[in-house]
């Protein structure tokens, strides 16, 4: 089951799960400092694949990338989507044991302008967006967007939706 | 009648002044349908018109000038429910009417943006003593839509110089793990370090693009009244049941081979069924069938749009044992619309309405939305 661990994310959680030992690394944040919240999921020890997908539904030109984060440092692009809309297919981006301490950045990016300006701030309210995890032991997860993930640019042009999903 | 046009005036003046802002809209961007349950009741300053950019919420009032109080008397509230709603499949391409699969237009794709409005008009019964309140429910969409192959070239070429932009950043930021971690405002810096040009490099405003007037169209509205009489909630009854059609063609003005922008030459036809059950002098209920066939022909300039609509009008009596005139009648009305400030405009229209009787067209009206939010939003220039 997913779980909220916006504490284990404001103690830098990928240092202290990788065991490196770099305590330097954990800030003591101030209380009115909020960093993004996170969301678990559950690899186990099987050699199943473990894929992402991702479903955005909204009228704004939309566009996602998914990245994977290796605790060694290493970061790279895994999936993201097409020319006609923000969705991702499901993708398989390696097996649990290949995944140790290693996170997922999802990033959906949507530009309202194809829209009448007056209902920019409805097109946001109701945006649809669902990042599936499936393949670990967790078994197939969905996460939806939090208040929190969502940020608003240009006068509510623009907005991001980022997902962070630490891989247990 | 003093009173009420000061009275409106003033307001009118105070609100463009409140709303005072840069000038990056024009009338068309900002226009509110008019409510196809104004249309019904043939209140509206024109019957023949086009669903254009619905609102999530918006509200009409118009008033008659020959009404001396100062208040309005005629309401109407429309909403569109596809602003209020999640759906999992839409996309922006869906919702511009392009299936990129097959790389053709999606000429029934606005049919989604259905609108639903209701009204509250008073009109006085052909008895004078009669004041005649009707509530009244309409819906009405865009059933066809084609776009000239420039503008979709335009509006494709626009949607992938967004979608560019919009990789670059989903790539740096999921890329950037400083992103996560830091405080909102710290992300808010990220990111609109990644923003600083984000704007700079279109070429096409891909709004105003979709919102040219397609080449054709076809809106479909439906409507429903009941009304009541001298206040009484018991004398209701069910007024007038009607379904119209407005098909809309609009060639563009061109100037060196390129489309003259905000500037439109509408052309429209006009087919309307209309049942009434309205009141006769009797005091009896009568039941008449009207067909209505008509045309509008209407000149777009930047702010300003002046149009004039001629309707004809045949009417049969369902019931032969009452005693109603039938036959042919008509309606023509000339409409001037001028824009005072974005969300805001006036309208005002003079002409001949149906029947012989009470005939006189003489409304000046304002429109203006609500947003669901207290954004402001200009566009970028």
């Amino acid at each position: 089951m997913a779980i909220l661990s916006a504490e284990l994310c404001n103690a830098e959680p990928f240092d202290i799960m990788r065991g490196s030992g770099n305590y330097q690394a954990v800030q003591t944040l101030p209380s009115n400092r909020k960093t993004m919240a996170t969301r678990n999921y559950t690899r186990g020890n099987s050699a199943n694949e473990i894929s992402i997908a991702a479903t955005i539904g909204t009228p704004g030109i939309a566009h996602t990338s998914v990245a994977l984060h290796r605790g060694t440092g290493q970061k790279l692009i895994i999936a993201e989507s097409g020319i006609d809309s923000g969705n991702i297919p499901k993708t398989a981006f390696g097996t649990a044991p290949d995944l140790e301490n290693c996170k997922i950045i999802v990033v959906t990016a949507i530009d309202f302008s194809d829209i009448d300006p007056a209902n920019w701030e409805s097109a946001r309210q109701n945006l649809f967006t669902r990042y599936g995890m499936s393949g670990g032991l967790s078994g197939a997860q969905v996460y939806n967007h939090d208040t929190d993930d969502v940020t608003v640019f240009l006068d509510g042009q623009l907005i991001i939706v980022t997902k962070v999903i630490i891989l247990l | 009648m003093r009173a009420q046009i000061i009275l409106s005036f003033c307001f009118t003046l105070a609100y463009a002044s409140s709303f005072a802002q840069g000038d990056t809209l024009s009338l068309k961007d900002m226009e509110i349908p008019t409510s196809p349950a104004f249309v019904l009741m043939d209140q509206a300053p024109t019957i023949i018109s086009r669903p254009a950019n619905p609102k999530a919420f918006a509200v009409s009032i118009l008033n008659s000038v020959e009404e001396a109080n100062g208040i309005p008397k005629n309401y109407a509230l429309e909403f569109t429910p596809f602003w209020f709603l999640k759906s999992k499949n839409m996309t922006a391409l869906k919702y511009m009417g392009y299936n990129a699969a097959k790389g053709k237009q999606l000429p029934f794709s606005a049919m989604r943006m259905v609108s639903v409005s209701g009204a509250f008009v008073n009109t006085s019964g052909d008895s004078a003593a009669k004041n005649v309140s009707n509530i009244a429910i309409g819906a009405k969409t865009t059933l066809f839509r084609l776009r000239t192959a420039e503008d979709q070239k335009l509006i494709l070429q626009a949607y992938k110089d967004i979608l560019d932009s919009l990789k670059k950043i989903t790539k740096k930021l999921a890329l950037d793990p400083n992103f996560i971690t830091a405080s909102p405002s710290q992300r808010d810096s990220i990111a609109n370090s990644l923003l600083k040009n984000y704007k700079k490099d279109r070429q096409i405003n891909i709004f105003e693009i979709l919102n040219r007037r397609p080449l054709l169209t076809v809106d479909g509205a439906i409507g429903y009244s009941r009304f009541f009489t001298d206040q009484q909630y018991s004398s209701g009854s069910t007024g007038r049941f009607g379904q119209w059609l407005v098909v809309g063609f609009t060639p563009r003005f061109m100037k060196d081979n390129k489309p003259v922008e905000n500037r439109y030459l509408n052309i429209y036809g006009f087919l309307r069924h209309l049942s009434d059950g309205t009141l006769a002098n009797d005091n009896a209920q009568r039941n008449v069938r009207y067909l209505d066939l008509g045309g509008k022909i209407e000149l777009e300039f930047d702010k300003l749009i002046l149009s004039f609509e001629a309707i004809a009008r045949n009417k049969q009596n369902d019931d032969k044992n009452i005693l109603t005139q039938t036959g042919n009648t008509s309606r023509s009305t000339g409409l001037i619309k001028y824009k005072i400030t974005n969300n805001f405009y006036v309208t005002g229209s003079f002409g001949k309405n149906f029947d012989s009787k009470n005939n006189l067209i003489s409304l000046f009206g304002v429109n203006w939305g609500i947003n669901s939010g207290g954004e402001k939003a200009p566009l970028e220039k």
